[in-house]
């Protein structure tokens, strides 16, 4: 009578909840390993959305307001290097975008100093150059800036992305 | 007999109630196969969405370029007005295909070429040593004597195999004279 008991409810062998359980904890880790990764993409993916959208605002604003500006690095204007522009916009005031703490600063004056950042700490700027032609009053051409600008995310596990744009603007205020 | 337990009742092969028999083999590995399909679907999202960002990264850069286009272009235009030239000086090849760097001032023949980076100068151009996906195009169309139709066409292959194209269009006039 016992031993009929017994056998109809057996209950598991130690065998049998070892390999049961190694193959639940290889399926966990391939699913939660799945998980952290598919979390990295996310995060990476947000990132290279912050750089590409900072990349368009900062490209549209500064071409907005150099193809109404004039004066560019001349009559009081200094670029003392090429990450410097200094121009007048069409409402008369001395702008400066220039490369500070790896953002983009707009600055209303004449000098290189900290001023409105217009990029996100998100987003680290690595260059940013300006290439002007055309600027003097007499040299019969009209100002034509070329804007390059470099970035990557600030986040290091993305870093390795960076994007390079470039754009030329041509001053509408064309004098002569 | 066996005495009745109170507390849990076994499971006899005559009553139909009691004869459950589990899952099988057959029946976990189905459920398994969903779930990993499943899994596999939204990782596949994932990284569907990280390489649609790398491509929208290339529409912007390209677009961009194009508008660079655009701007010599229109900076030739105005050097003629400047200059006291034909309005139309410079595009004397009249309607066709024709290419140019930042800095050209005069439009050159389409050689349907790549552009390149310069990772020193960062420059986009045609002299730098890497070979970007981008190739720019710059179509001249007179629409009538005192009229041209400018359209910067950037054409690139993306990561994927597709072919994209930014198309941007200005008209100039010639309105000085």
């Amino acid at each position: 009578m016992k031993k009929n008991l017994h056998k109809k409810n057996r209950g598991f062998t130690l065998v049998e909840i070892m390999v049961s359980l190694g193959i639940f904890s290889v399926a966990m880790l391939l699913v939660v390993g799945g998980f952290i990764r598919s979390l990295r993409t996310e995060r990476q993916s947000s990132a290279f959305t912050y750089v590409n959208n900072n990349m368009s605002i900062v490209i549209e604003q500064m071409a907005r307001e150099i193809r109404t500006g004039f004066n560019f690095c001349i009559n009081g204007n200094s670029c003392p290097s090429s990450s410097v522009l200094s121009f007048v916009n069409s409402s008369g005031n001395t702008i400066t975008y220039c490369l500070e703490n790896g953002a983009v600063n707009r600055i209303i004056g004449s000098n290189c100093i900290p001023g409105q950042e217009i990029t996100s700490s998100k987003v680290s700027i690595d260059y940013l150059t300006f290439i002007i032609s055309g600027n003097q009053d007499d040299d019969g051409y009209p100002p034509r800036v070329t804007v390059l600008i470099g970035a990557k995310p600030k986040d290091q596990s993305s870093s390795m992305y960076n994007v390079n744009f470039q754009t030329t603007v041509s001053s509408r205020i064309i004098g002569a | 007999m066996p005495r009745k337990n109170k507390f849990f009742k076994l499971p006899s092969l005559g009553n139909p109630l009691y004869s459950r028999r589990g899952q099988s083999l057959v029946e976990a590995l189905v459920a398994l196969s969903f779930l990993t399909v499943g899994f596999m679907a939204v990782f596949s999202l994932l990284s569907r969405s990280l390489s649609l960002n790398r491509s929208s990264t290339e529409s912007y850069v390209a677009t961009y370029i194009a508008a660079e286009g655009i701007e010599i272009a229109r900076n030739i235009v105005d050097t003629n007005g400047i200059q006291k030239n034909a309005w139309s000086y410079g595009f004397s090849g009249g309607s066709g295909d024709y290419e140019a760097e930042y800095n050209s001032r005069s439009l050159s023949p389409n050689q349907d070429r790549f552009l390149t980076y310069n990772p020193n100068s960062h420059i986009y151009g045609y002299g730098g040593s890497i070979q970007t996906p981008f190739k720019r195009l710059i179509r001249v169309t007179f629409v009538s004597q005192y009229e041209m139709k400018i359209n910067s066409i950037v054409f690139w292959t993306g990561l994927g195999g597709g072919s994209f194209r930014v198309n941007l269009e200005d008209h100039f006039m010639n309105w000085r004279t």
